[in-house]
């Protein structure tokens, strides 16, 4: 009971937070609090692995300092948002953009409802049948939870080097959590690591449908809905527990502040800070993380410097970099002093490294595997890809949009990034086939969420393929905004 | 001149069929999906019996000093199987340590986790290991022996 108190009171803490710092005016309300409420849970949760490690690192981690950590977190979080509270009475409300809906929006809802809950429920059964997740899950992050958690305070054993297959190295914000919430009841409970991997496929979904239904439709949310839907191996990811599924959640939530440039009602600076801290939240779920949040920063800079000069760049820049600063030197001190990278990866010397470089069979191994796991990355009939393919002969991409700059960054990282991990692979020291299989769908997994996101960025909506626009007069303007039945009405009467 | 309004944009007939292609086939995916998870979930009920072997370990550590660190001696051969075991043994043991026998680090404890091939004293003797218990299914605990 109190496990689950602690970690309701993290996530809680997050949201108001968030909550403070987005402020108000973001329409449509549902997707506004979608937005909000993923963005908030997944700080909460970083603030509270960070918290929690912080305590262990000073050996005050016990179940009442636990507690009293979120209460303090939450209270901020409360204490924040009241105060922007207070500032919105006093600030203009932006007017609702009022912009038309696809007529066939309640029916899209709907369908991918129905088909959330069918395979929620399946993918739940297998939660239940495989408690403890799959390989890694009990192998690396629920086990070093476990020493996180460990009542007799011997923490340290999950960055010991005896933890040689274990990766002793990797960042720790999912056991953190994990640890947390198990420290606070007492025990290890299976549910924790569960709900994790469940409530992370939630803020995903939240939040890149969220996202879009804010930025461009909320038809264009249900389509990038039911891709998710079809993107089998990413939802797997749910009761496997691994942090790759909280690593997508971060890449997405940082992408997702930084795509709106100058379209949304949200002050840049601060969505520029949020984007930082989630960057770097990312950096402490996971390696990929850290090299996600440096691409994303050169980007943005490099983009910015491109169009404004680099002194307005680097002003603009600033808050991205103080937004990620604090938990990037959380990392770095965790890299340099408290777990050494231990991967053998980074313990080859250039001949090796070279050797690798010239071998052409792995290259052509490498892409083989691409194709490969591309094709099981989703069912033949229903492939995310076969999904994308459709939408975009059917209702083709935008020719110029607001966003061009800021999505043409985000690309830009997501490519860099994959290239680095197809970089890894040329170049590993493992066995290279069981690498790429043991590893493969996950990066995939990892970045898709922030693909789809910029997919529908660029895709036209249903309603912007619409037939071209005619005058009506201009008492018809009524009749249009009221009822739909007569829009449709008045425009076939206006054709004929 | 009269300012003209433009009426709101609506679908086209392409648009229209383009977003029912893509919800059927994506339902008629999640029901492919559910019916492959129920298949996949029926066949792998707790695949590494892992609380199978909390029970097995329980009796085991409970003969253990609470905090030593442990050691893990294994008669299989390295490789896969041998990591699997040695990795839900760590799993279980945890937030025990558990070390592999024979490398940098010595415990003063060891667990043996044996698929019953040879006499687990023998095995133990050849590391300068004692037999403490027997527990069955393989397992058995070791103490070191002082110099």
């Amino acid at each position: 009971m109190i496990g689950a108190l602690t970690f309701v009171l993290a996530l809680a803490s997050g949201w108001f937070m968030v909550r403070a710092v987005l402020g108000p005016g973001l329409r449509p309300g549902w997707a506004a609090r979608a937005v909000e409420a993923a963005l908030g849970c997944g700080a909460g949760i970083a603030l509270s692995s960070v918290a929690y490690f912080l305590l262990l690192v000073v050996h005050a981690a016990s179940p009442a300092s636990v507690a009293g950590v979120n209460c303090v977190l939450f209270g901020c979080g409360v204490w924040l948002a009241v105060r922007a509270r207070g500032c919105e009475a006093h600030a203009e409300q932006p007017a609702s953009g009022g912009s038309p809906s696809f007529r066939w929006n309640w029916l899209l809802a709907l369908a991918l409802l129905a088909g959330f809950a069918l395979v929620l429920s399946g993918l739940i059964g297998a939660a239940k049948a495989s408690p403890y997740g799959e390989w890694d899950a009990w192998s690396i992050w629920n086990l070093r939870a476990k020493y996180l958690a460990d009542p007799s305070g011997g923490w340290q054993s999950a960055v010991s080097p005896l933890l040689e297959r274990s990766h002793p190295d990797y960042p720790l914000l999912l056991p953190g959590f994990i640890a947390m919430a198990w420290k606070s009841a007492g025990e290890t409970p299976a549910w924790v690591p569960q709900a994790a991997g469940f409530l992370f496929l939630g803020l995903v979904i939240a939040l890149l449908l969220g996202c879009l239904a804010l930025h461009r439709s909320t038809s264009s949310a249900l389509l990038a809905g039911f891709v998710l839907l079809a993107s089998t191996s990413f939802l797997y990811l749910a009761p496997m527990q691994y942090a790759d599924l909280p690593l997508a959640f971060y890449f997405l939530a940082s992408i997702a502040l930084i795509v709106p440039s100058s379209a949304s009602g949200v002050p840049r600076g601060r969505r520029l800070a949020l984007a930082g801290f989630f960057a770097s939240c990312a950096a402490w779920t996971k390696n990929e993380g850290a090299v996600f949040a440096l691409l994303m920063a050169a980007c943005l800079l490099i983009f910015e410097a491109r169009q404004n000069g680099i002194r307005k760049a680097l002003a603009s820049w600033r808050p991205f970099a103080l937004g990620a600063a604090p938990v990037l030197v959380l990392v770095a001190c965790f890299a340099l002093w408290i777990a050494p990278a231990s991967d053998p990866l980074l313990h080859q010397n250039a001949a090796q490294l070279m050797r690798k470089i010239e071998d052409f069979a792995r290259y052509k191994q490498v892409g083989q595997a691409l194709f490969s796991e591309a094709y099981h990355f989703g069912q033949p009939w229903s492939h995310p890809l076969l999904l994308l393919a459709i939408l975009a002969v059917g209702l083709r991409f935008r020719r110029k949009g607001r966003y061009a700059p800021a999505l043409a960054a985000s690309g830009l990282v997501i490519a860099l990034v994959f290239s680095v991990y197809l970089g890894v692979y040329i170049v590993t020291p493992r066995d290279l086939a069981w690498h790429l299989h043991t590893s493969l769908a996950r990066l995939y997994a990892q970045l898709w969420p922030g693909v789809v996101l910029l997919f529908f960025m660029l895709l036209r909506t249903p309603e912007e393929t619409g037939l071209p626009a005619v005058t009506p007069p201009l008492g018809a303007k009524r009749k249009i905004k009221t009822r739909q039945g007569n829009r449709t009405a008045l425009r076939i009467q206006l054709q004929i | 001149m009269a300012k003209q309004q433009t009426p709101p944009p609506s679908a086209s007939i392409g648009a229209l069929a383009t977003v029912a292609l893509v919800t059927l086939l994506a339902l008629f995916g999640a029901l492919n999906y559910y019916g492959f998870l129920g298949e996949y979930s029926s066949a792998h009920t707790d695949p590494y019996e892992i609380g199978a072997q909390q029970s097995r370990f329980e009796q085991a550590l409970a003969a253990v000093p609470p905090g030593a660190r442990l050691g893990y001696l294994s008669d299989l051969p390295a490789g896969d199987q041998e990591t699997a075991a040695f990795n839900i043994a760590r799993y279980v043991i945890a937030p025990r340590l558990l070390v592999e026998t024979g490398g940098a680090a010595t415990t003063e404890w060891v667990i043996g986790d044996f698929t019953g091939v040879g006499s687990p004293a023998s095995i133990g003797a050849a590391h300068n290991l004692r037999l403490v218990k027997e527990y069955g299914n393989g397992l058995v605990l070791y103490r070191r022996n002082s110099r």
